[in-house]
């Protein structure tokens, strides 16, 4: 029974993150301290074009190795400690950030790939091969945040106070069937993609294996990984549209499918459901996602996990408790439960200076 | 001499810390009490027995509001969360608002009045035992696996904005799936045949059971303030168990009991 909150200026307004944590924080009860944390975007204005990649290490040792893969193969900009407020907790990793540059060589670039695809097959060789080390945030001008403890703790470690971001995510995470460790903490992560999860994801089996042959790394002994690494592939690789990888991973049921009255979307869920089978999330779940484009909400298609959202002046607002939802905003006109497997899509009214159009 | 009402300031409180303050002031004999402030505070009324116990709620419970509760009226000036009145023996809940997930699971008794629309997997399990007969009204609509093996007690999805889809669920085959005892009204929709579930039927009221929708709804009506009679004139379907053993034949042939095993 994990928590999720979110929140999302469509203006891109920025603020720090005192309104998601009181959210977060209100859901204390849906966790147990063995996990927490936030992912915000829009708060490295200046490296707003570089990718920063946070990395947490058990220690020096892997951080000193993991920066040398990282000077390998990206032009570090910058690398620093991420700051951490040790009376929050004391026992922790290592954490340090780089801001990064791909190569302009293209010879170090591997089968003629973007500049994503490179930085993300360089994160997965790194967790991979750097042992003690974890890539955990890769992503352009935002930045995750996560760890063993409550969400305050969590919160004041960071010192997410003096962040400053349009969109924020957070989670409460109380561990089923995997441990509890820095790395298992949420959110999950890969480029822009950020995804928090209330669930378990019964056929990770299935989408490990359908993503390892992708080339994604699947580490964090946990199965809620894999939904990042699956909007990766199918919006940013395959070019899916939000609602049409949303169809893909909660499709509705046959029968609903075949009940449709418009041929041509009935047509186009049979296609998505036939192509991307191995890509399908089975058990209960409500995951928020975030990315460049905006941020959304979604549920399996027989709700067997909490979602509620609220949209105001401009403001979009998730959590899995209604309760929630007015911590971070008292006045809220109207609640909305999304139904089960409807995705709710917040998107900016305009795309980042730097950013790529993305389409719903 | 009419009591005062106790009013307790529930803002920032931790719900273990509230429920505790709301049964100190009932063992002091206090029976009028408001909980101002609340946001998300779990297991109000859980437990509680005082049959002339009010307990007013202004703001937001959180989960399992008046789960076990055996008499107590609780109303609740705002939306309410998941499991709503879980287990519930005795005694009132009325919601001004919106009610979650999984409302009146395994209900045993008392009344639960949504005056809005309810989520997914209301009145799972609800039963009934001789005079103890649970009743829920909803207001708006309800989602999937509404009355999933239902065992008891009465539903009534009051549909009052006349909704045409999706008033009681949307996915095949989940409406009451697996009925055996009890009963499901709703009003002013034509429920569609993939709708009902495995041991569901649908059947025209009679007039014992129109009087008896009628006492409910107007019991309903007197806490939001609504004019029952142009509720009550719509039309309605009754869903009920086609037998008390819906499954039967469905694990007979897949199980055969004389598989040489005994």
């Amino acid at each position: 029974m994990c928590g999720i909150a979110g929140l999302i200026s469509l203006n891109r307004i920025r603020e720090n993150g005192s309104r998601i944590k009181k959210a977060i924080v209100l859901q204390n009860e849906r966790g147990n301290g063995l996990g927490a944390g936030y992912g915000v975007y829009g708060i490295y204005p200046g490296y707003e074009n570089l990718y920063a990649i946070h990395i947490m290490a058990s220690s020096e040792e892997a951080i000193n190795q993991a920066a040398v893969f990282i000077r390998r193969w990206f032009k570090v900009q910058k690398q620093e400690p991420i700051p951490v407020w040790e009376k929050a907790i004391r026992d922790h990793p290592y954490f340090q950030r780089f801001f990064v540059e791909t190569p302009e060589s293209p010879a170090l670039c591997s089968g003629g790939q973007n500049e994503d695809g490179y930085v993300l097959e360089k994160m997965m060789l790194m967790n991979k091969e750097v042992s003690g080390a974890n890539a955990f945030s890769s992503g352009k001008d935002m930045g995750v945040f996560k760890g063993v403890g409550t969400p305050r703790d969590i919160y004041d470690f960071f010192m997410l106070d003096h962040y400053e971001g349009y969109s924020w995510l957070a989670h409460n995470r109380f561990p089923t069937n995997t441990p509890g460790w820095w790395g298992g903490a949420h959110p999950f992560n890969a480029l822009d993609w950020s995804i928090v999860h209330n669930g378990e994801i019964s056929s990770y089996g299935i989408n490990r294996r359908y993503l390892e042959a992708q080339g994604y790394f699947c580490h964090l002994q946990t199965d809620s990984e894999v939904i990042a690494y699956l909007f990766d592939l199918l919006v940013r690789r395959h070019g899916l549209g939000i609602l049409e990888a949303a169809a893909a991973l909660a499709p509705p049921y046959w029968a609903t499918v075949e009940r449709l009255e418009d041929s041509e979307r009935q047509e186009q869920l049979r296609l998505l459901r036939i192509i991307y089978e191995p890509a399908m999330l089975n058990g209960p779940f409500a995951v928020l996602a975030a990315f460049s484009g905006g941020m959304f909400s979604l549920t399996d298609n027989t709700k067997l996990r909490p979602m509620t959202m609220a949209s105001q002046d401009d403001y979009t607002y998730f959590a899995s408790e209604l309760s929630a939802l007015y911590e971070m905003r008292e006045d809220l006109q109207q609640i909305v439960t999304p139904r089960a497997g409807e995705p709710v899509v917040a998107l900016y009214h305009e795309p980042a200076a730097s950013g790529e159009g993305v389409t719903a | 001499m009419e009591r005062l009402s106790t009013v307790l300031d529930a803002k920032g409180v931790d719900y273990r810390q509230l429920n505790d303050m709301v049964r100190a002031c009932l063992a002091q004999g206090e029976r009028h009490i408001v909980l101002r402030h609340v946001r998300g505070q779990r297991y109000l009324g859980a437990g509680l027995t005082a049959g002339d116990l009010l307990l007013e709620v202004e703001g937001v419970p959180g989960e399992d509001l008046a789960f076990c509760m055996g008499g107590p009226t609780i109303i609740v000036h705002g939306h309410g969360q998941n499991a709503i009145a879980n287990t519930m023996d005795s005694g009132t809940v009325a919601v001004h608002g919106m009610g979650g997930d999984a409302l009146a699971y395994g209900m045993r008794g008392g009344r639960l009045f949504i005056r809005d629309s309810v989520g997914y997997r209301v009145g799972i399990h609800m039963k009934e035992y001789r005079e103890l007969k649970p009743g829920v009204v909803v207001g708006g609509t309800a989602g999937d696996f509404l009355g999933e093996y239902m065992a008891g007690g009465t539903m009534v999805i009051l549909n009052r904005y006349n909704e045409q889809e999706s008033v009681c669920g949307q996915a095949d085959k989940t409406l009451a799936t697996g009925i055996h005892a009890g009963e499901i009204y709703i009003f002013n929709y034509d429920v569609p045949g993939f709708l009902p579930g495995i041991g569901a039927r649908l059947l025209p009221p009679d007039k014992a059971d129109t009087e008896r929708v009628r006492s409910l709804v107007e019991e309903y009506c007197h806490y939001f303030g609504f004019d029952p009679t142009p509720l009550l004139t719509r039309e309605m379907v009754k869903i009920i168990p086609a037998g008390s053993r819906p499954f039967h034949k469905f694990y007979c042939s897949a199980y055969p009991v004389h598989a040489g095993l005994s």
